[in-house]
């Protein structure tokens, strides 16, 4: 299902695709996310993304123009992982709304993993 | 008197003293908050982190060495992390503790390498670093702790120096992130960490005063709470938050719209007005809810409506932005 807009000229659809592309890009100016995982059924390894893919970590399912986010991450050693993921659900949702239009109604953070960084 | 080197007792002392300064700019650092939400919350978040290190620190007693020190710093700042620049602020206090923990006494070499450790540890936790952010007044202290340590003679001055250099590159933020620029502001993170700098520095002269344990609440604390309790409630101009849906039962067109806008913004603030397909979501901060809910009949029949009154209510959000991090 797309989002959608209703406007005096016409429509506006935007597809999941469109608002997993921004809430990557945001998740991963994010301090303490060093990386998207995505989740290869195949294997059962969780890898590290390389930007281009970065959509793979990322769920969006839209129901009646509410959003709902997964997002699988991995995040930095020794930052306080609780705080990390409020900060996450916060600046993605805000961003998604401003871009959006539309409402974020729920956001789930998947700690995949984490990296040692020193 | 001039210093040129820190036992943990001075290291702990320019701990206090910038978690002090911290929180005495708490209010003015939430209001320049716009930078990556826009929710007014950087100054608390950042007491908050920062006080919980000051608890660990205070809960040592008067017996520690810099080891113990250092850990109590990084740990207790760590476990009260909160918002986008308390994480970082705490990454920061970890990489610099990590670089001064294996030394009994600290020089301005010492100085520099742990300001440079802790530049590195916060950018390494970061995939895309966005400059123009408390990242770049850390950077900016931690290149100027490097230039100027070997020629340093006392640590008075060569502080001084990287506070100032610190202020300066703050003054650039705006110039790196055109968010910053629309709103008139300097960085709130980055404000926050040369308030931690100034009130070390402070310590370092002598001039800073007993730190108060009272203080370690931040945000929460009672005498703290009633004063900003009065200051804001001065400024709602408008008592009630309201919110209702209209199930439209005819056309409301962008005209109608506009108009039913122009004349909430005549009885309030704060106007949320969208409409979508057969509704329309309406939030408004007035004095007067009934006057929106009678215009709004106009279009059709109401749903969900919500009514708060903000000025009973402000001493709960405050306690729930505390607790949250965010506003609810």
């Amino acid at each position: 299902m797309k989002g959608q807009m209703n406007t005096d000229l016409g429509n506006i659809l935007i597809d999941t695709e469109t608002i997993a592309q921004y809430a990557g890009s945001e998740a991963m100016e994010c301090f303490g996310v060093v990386g998207m995982a995505g989740y290869s059924v195949k294997d059962g390894l969780v890898k590290l993304l390389k930007r281009e893919s970065l959509t793979r970590g990322i769920n969006v399912v839209l129901n009646k123009n509410r959003i709902y986010i997964d997002l699988h991450v991995i995040v930095a050693y020794g930052v306080s992982i609780i705080a990390v993921a409020d900060n996450l659900m916060s600046n993605v949702k805000y961003k998604v709304e401003e871009y959006t239009g539309l409402s974020v109604e729920k956001i789930n953070i998947f700690v995949e993993g984490v990296r040692v960084i020193d | 008197m001039s210093v040129t080197t820190l036992d943990a007792k001075a290291v702990a002392k320019m701990l206090l003293a910038g978690a002090s300064e911290l929180n005495s700019q708490k209010d003015r650092i939430n209001e320049l908050n716009v930078f990556p939400v826009p929710d007014g919350d950087t100054g608390t978040n950042m007491t908050l982190t920062i006080m919980s290190a000051a608890k660990e620190v205070l809960a040592l007693g008067d017996d520690y060495d810099m080891q113990s020190l250092c850990k109590a710093i990084s740990m207790g700042s760590l476990r009260g992390a909160r918002g986008n620049s308390g994480v970082i602020l705490s990454q920061l206090l970890r990489g610099l503790t990590k670089e001064i923990r294996d030394h009994e006494t600290i020089d301005a070499k010492i100085v520099a390498s742990a300001f440079g450790k802790a530049c590195e540890t916060a950018y390494k936790a970061v995939m895309k670093p966005k400059e123009g952010t408390i990242l770049t007044v850390a950077k900016g202290a931690a290149e100027k702790a490097a230039e100027t340590c070997d020629e340093a003679e006392d640590l008075e001055s060569f502080i001084k120096g990287i506070v100032e250099h610190a202020d300066a590159v703050l003054q650039t933020t705006p110039d790196l992130l055109p968010v910053l620029k629309q709103a008139g502001v300097v960085d709130s993170g980055g404000q926050g960490l040369l308030a931690v700098l100034t009130g070390a520095y402070d310590a370092l002269l002598g001039k800073a005063g007993e730190f108060d344990p009272d203080a370690i609440s931040g945000g929460a604390s009672k005498g703290t709470g009633i004063n900003r309790d009065a200051v804001a409630n001065a400024d709602i101009k408008f008592g009630y938050c309201t919110e209702f849906i209209i199930m439209l039962d005819r056309v409301f067109n962008s005209k109608n719209e506009k108009d039913f806008k122009a004349y909430l913004e005549s009885i309030g603030d704060s106007i949320v007005c969208v409409a979508m397909d057969e509704i329309v979501k309406v939030h408004v901060h007035t004095n007067h809810p009934g006057l929106a809910f009678e215009k709004a009949l106009t279009f059709g029949s109401l749903t969900s409506m919500k009514i708060d009154n903000m000025r009973e209510e402000h001493s709960e959000r405050l306690f729930k932005l505390d607790n949250n991090g965010k506003y609810v």
